[in-house]
Parts: structure tokens; sequence; C-alpha cells
């Protein structure tokens, strides 16, 4: 066989298993098609702005006060490892120092809280960390029974993780020394409240309305709280509220809370982010900051009070004492 | 004499012998030509969110979905679904690629293996049933974002938002965010759901009974249950299952010494190389954000 006959059969041996072969990739692309069809439209109503922008608060407003009081000393307690800095209370001072009153810190080199609070005329103290010594907590109660005003604010304890991704600690820093607070009849719960159903951005920033009418909660139709503790108090205590449907964190029940209270010459407030520069003109709490100035510069408190311990054989009974002790007034 | 004959009858045999050779080759490739290029007539393809969900993961889901939106044998897909969500820009890009492979009338069923939280749970949003298995968590409708840093003394900005804005700023971008999946989930799911709109905004993971029972999910089952019932969705008796290969990993980890001393870093997979930007987030579960995470070994 020549090889002309060799190269022609071999010739027509791949055209024939190429045309069948091919025919049949040909074939079976044949419906396998990627031309691209058009994107299918979608519609989605929940991503409309008018769905899904939030209402906004201009956080417009001024802190005003009505009380029309002779300069007083408003004393500030940063002396007990106290979780809140002096920016963090900046727009209440700032009111205050405005309207002629002097604000003094107690820090913790002043060792004798004591006698910070006789030349003062209020008190107020934010997060205690710190223990009071027994001797402080005597102090305080002659300060209040002696007519000086304290403004306790509390939030909730907070979560700090130490450590890093192979060695983790989580611990719980509580914000309260609970034996100040129970001087007045008030506690701190555990945990904070939130609302899922009504609330200003945040499931933790509720909204808290007046119980009734006060001059404390006058011009306040509703405060914006950020993260903020129920308070325990008595039942006509209550001065500020949540809305109803509003939960505590640690034990999931709903209800109304107690988030601000007055007793006697003492307000407590279960929130201190209320008070700072961002939150300050939110819904109405530039009212209500107003309205605690007010009461911090609206007491009459005896001179001298809390008076120093007896010296040993002097007058019965020793450690800080109050003039003269006299029921607790509603004030303002 | 004999040379000729034998040349012709070599010549004309040999023709023949040639052409039986090339159809028997043929016959022999033939087939495995024919199921490289045609493939089955009909399939389901499995489409894996296996992890957490970035804009690099989605590039390749999206295009796994694009594909089987464009392939005519592709008549359902199926999502394996096993993640805590992510990035809450690439979660809503699933969702929304999902959302268009069944507005292409291609029924689109959810499988969901241990996890489908959160953005993943967004992302299967729109299939028309989701199946669990009975330990799997479900749920976790909510976003996180980190708050604002405190403004950083040594830089100049053109305007006081320029770096991440205030904490009021924060808390309405995450807010919208929310609004939009909890109304994505009111969407799909508003008539099967036993739970309130504020119970979904609990944001809670939910075991798969719990999750059919409150009708986050429809079914305890499988994979394979949810392939069958994809394929009779799509009216098919017979039908192959392709599964498309999963995205690569999206983060990133470090493992490096300091000091003779074991380092680890982990980069979160949804931020940016050196920038906070408050990336909000879809997630489930706790996350090492990019300057939480440096530690020594023995701390």
């Amino acid at each position: 066989m020549a090889a002309r006959d060799v190269l022609k059969q071999v010739g027509l041996f791949v055209v024939i298993v190429a045309v069948v072969v091919g025919g049949t990739a040909v074939a079976g692309t044949i419906g396998t098609s990627t031309d691209a069809p058009s994107t299918p439209d979608v519609q989605n109503e929940q991503f409309e702005p008018s769905n899904a922008l939030p209402p906004t608060d201009d956080g417009t407003g001024s802190i005003t006060m009505d009380a029309d009081a002779e300069s007083k000393t408003v004393l500030v307690d940063v002396g007990h490892e106290n979780g809140i800095s002096e920016s963090d209370i900046q727009p209440l001072l700032n009111t205050l120092v405005d309207n002629g009153h002097e604000i003094r810190f107690f820090t913790r080199q002043d060792r004798d809280l004591n006698e910070s609070l006789r030349s003062a005329d209020a008190y107020l103290v934010a997060n205690p960390r710190q223990r009071y010594t027994g001797e402080q907590i005597a102090g305080v109660a002659a300060f209040e029974r002696a007519g000086g005003r304290v403004l306790f604010l509390s939030e909730p304890a907070e979560t700090q993780g130490l450590g890093g991704l192979l060695i983790r600690r989580i611990e719980q820093v509580d914000n309260v020394d609970s034996a100040i607070g129970s001087t007045f009849g008030l506690a701190v719960q555990s945990g904070y409240v939130y609302n899922l159903q009504e609330n200003q951005n945040n499931y933790k920033s509720v909204y808290a309305t007046p119980a009734g009418s006060s001059d404390l909660t006058d011009g306040v139709d509703r405060v914006v709280l950020r993260e903020a503790s129920p308070l325990v108090a008595p039942d006509d205590a209550t001065t500020l509220q949540s809305l109803d449907g509003t939960t505590l964190s640690t034990t999931r029940n709903g209800g109304e809370y107690t988030l601000a209270a007055h007793t006697g010459n003492v307000t407590a407030v279960g929130d201190t982010d209320f008070l700072n520069a961002e939150n300050a003109y939110v819904a109405d709490n530039e009212a209500f900051i107003g309205n605690l100035a007010d009461f911090l510069v609206s007491g009459d408190k005896a001179e001298g009070a809390p008076q120093p311990p007896q010296p040993e054989g002097g007058a019965p009974g020793s450690g800080p004492t109050g003039p003269t002790p006299q029921p607790p007034q509603r004030a303002p | 004499m004999d040379n000729r004959g034998s040349s012709a009858i070599g010549g004309r045999t040999g023709y023949v012998l040639v052409v039986i050779a090339a159809v028997l080759v043929s016959a022999v490739l033939v087939p495995v030509v024919w199921e490289e290029t045609s493939g089955p007539d009909d399939a389901v393809a499995v489409v894996s969110i296996d992890r957490t969900i970035t804009s690099s993961t989605v590039d390749a889901l999206e295009e796994d979905l694009r594909e089987a939106r464009q392939n005519e044998t592709v008549k359902a897909v199926v999502l394996k679904v096993d993640s805590p969500g992510g990035s809450a820009a690439a979660s809503e890009r699933l969702y929304l690629a999902v959302q268009r492979t069944v507005e292409a009338d291609i029924p689109v069923v959810a499988s969901v293996q241990a996890t489908g939280a959160s953005g993943a749970y967004y992302a299967m949003l729109p299939a028309e049933r989701i199946y669990t298995m009975p330990s799997s968590m479900v749920g976790s409708v909510g976003v996180r974002a980190t708050t604002p840093a405190p403004p950083y003394g040594n830089e100049i900005r053109t305007g006081p938002d320029k770096a991440s804005g205030t904490m009021e700023q924060r808390r309405e971008q995450v807010e919208t965010l929310r609004r939009m999946f909890v109304g994505s989930v009111m969407k799909h799911r508003g008539d099967d759901l036993n739970i309130s709109r504020e119970e979904v905004s609990h944001a809670k993971v939910y075991v798969g009974p719990n999750a059919v029972e409150n009708g986050m999910a429809d079914r305890i089952g499988t994979q394979s249950d949810a392939i069958e019932y994809a394929a009779d969705q799509a009216g098919l008796d017979s039908y192959a299952v392709v599964e498309k290969e999963p995205p690569t990993l999206g983060g990133i980890i470090l493992l490096g010494t300091d000091s003779g001393q074991p380092v680890v870093v982990k980069k979160s997979p949804v931020g940016y190389d050196g920038v906070d930007a408050g990336t909000p987030l879809m997630v489930y579960g706790e996350v090492q954000y990019q300057d939480e995470v440096i530690t020594n070994g023995s701390a």
C-alpha cells in the first residue's frame, strides 16, 4: 500500500471522528444556551424611605431654670470611683453656673465627705462604685434631714470584657453602692429596661412619662433615657415611669417601671446618659434637666449640717447629725 | 498481478476498515462528549451559603444564582445554609439575588444546617420553604454596629461628621437597617409567623422545632427533603443534583509572634483594612472586631 493511500485513510478516519464527535458536542450544547435573560425586577416596599426611615428628633431647645433662689452650692461627688465624668453632666452643671450657683467637687483627695457637705446646699452623686463608710452614710442622711437636696443618679451595671481572643473574662461592674440609696428608701434594680414597641430609635432608649403632676415634671411630656435601671421606691414617690410594655432585661417581665422618684429631699433617676450634651435636648429632656437644677437649689438647708462627731464625753451619740431632726419635706 | 490485486483489495478494504474503525471510535467517544456537553436534562442546583457573608462571598453566590437563572437545565435551587450572617450590605445583596431567582420562576428552597441566623436568615427569606434540622439555630433578626469612636485629636477633618458622626446618627442608621430587615421578614413570612413584629425584633435565635412552631421556618427536614421538595415544585420526576462550589474563605487569620510570645491577630472578614467604618453587621454571635483581638497567648 502506497504511503499516499495510508495518508488518505488516516485523513478519512480523522474527518469521520471529528464530524461525529464534533457534531455531538454541538448538539449537546444546544439547549444549554447561556444567553442572558433580562434580570428579573423585584419590588421591595420595605426599602422605601417612608417605611425604612425612623422619625428623627431635632434635639433643639434650651435648659432654663425657674427657681429664683440665691446662690447655692452644689457638691458633685467624684470621690467614690463614680462611673461618670464632669463632661457627662455638663449641661446640668452649666445651667447651674449660668444661674449664679456654685459647683464644687468632692474628690478622693477630699478625705471628709461630711466636711464638704457642711458647706454645701445640694449633693449630686452618680454611679458610686466605691462603698460609703457608715459615717458618710450617716452624714448624707443628716444632710438630707437638714434640708439639703440630694440628687442620686444611677445606671445599669456595665459589662467589661477583659483579656482577648484566647483568654477572655467578662466582669460586671456595679455602678451603685446600694447602701446610700437604701438610706432614703430607694434602691436600683439590676438590669436595664427596654421597649421594642415604642422607643427612640433603639430598644434601650425608652420613653419615661410623668406619673403625676409635680415641679419635677413641669413642662415634661416625655423624657428619653438611653439605658435606664428601674428604681425601687415608695408607691407615691414615682415621678417618671416607663411606658406600658416596657421590659426589664433581667426578668423579662413587662410593665411600667419607676425611672425617676422623689422622696423627702431626695430625687433619684435611673439613668445618667440623659444629662450628657448629646441627649440633653432630645424630647423633653431639657425641661426635665431644668427642673432638676431647680430642685437642687430650692432647698433650705440648715447651716452647719451635718455636724461633726461630738468629742468623747460630749453630747450623747456620735457621728454626723443634723441640727434638728425633722420629718422629710416634700420638695420642691 | 498479485501485487496489483493485493494493492486494490488493500485499498478498498483499507478504506472500509478505516470507516468502521472511525465509527467504532466515535461510538466510544460520543457518550462521553454528550455527557460533557449536554449534562442531564433537568437539575436541582445546590448553592452553599456556608460561612460569614461578605462582599466577596456574595460575588460568588450571586454568580451561582445568575447561572442558575440562565441555565435552562436548572429547574430549582436549594440554598444549603450554615452561616451566622455577615455584613448588612452583603446580606442584603444575597437576599436580592435569591429574590431575583424566585422572580425568575425558579423554585428556591432553603435547608438550614447548624445555623441560619441574622444575615443568612435574611438571605433565605424569599425561599418557598425553609427546612431546618432539629438542632439548627434560626432567626436573630437584628443589626449591630460599633459605636462611633471619640474624636481623634491628631487629625484635621473637613466636617464634624467626616470620620464617624454622632451616636444618634449611628443609632438612626442601625434602626433604619433594622426596619428594613424586619420589614423583609414580615413581607415574606408575615402570613406564617405566630409571633409579633416586636418579638421578631427581639433578635432571638430559635432551635428547629421552635422555629417551625413560630413560623420562622417551615419544616424539620434534611437537605434531601429540601431537594425533593424543590424538584417537586419544579415538576421534575427525574433530575440531577448539581452542587455549586462554595465560595472561598472571606476572612483572614494571621498567626505570628511578638517578642517570642504567641500572638493571634484575627481580622474581621467584614471590615476594611485599617479603617473602622462602623460597618453594620447582621451577625449572630460574638464578633471579634479588628481592634479588639490582639492578645498575648498567655494573657
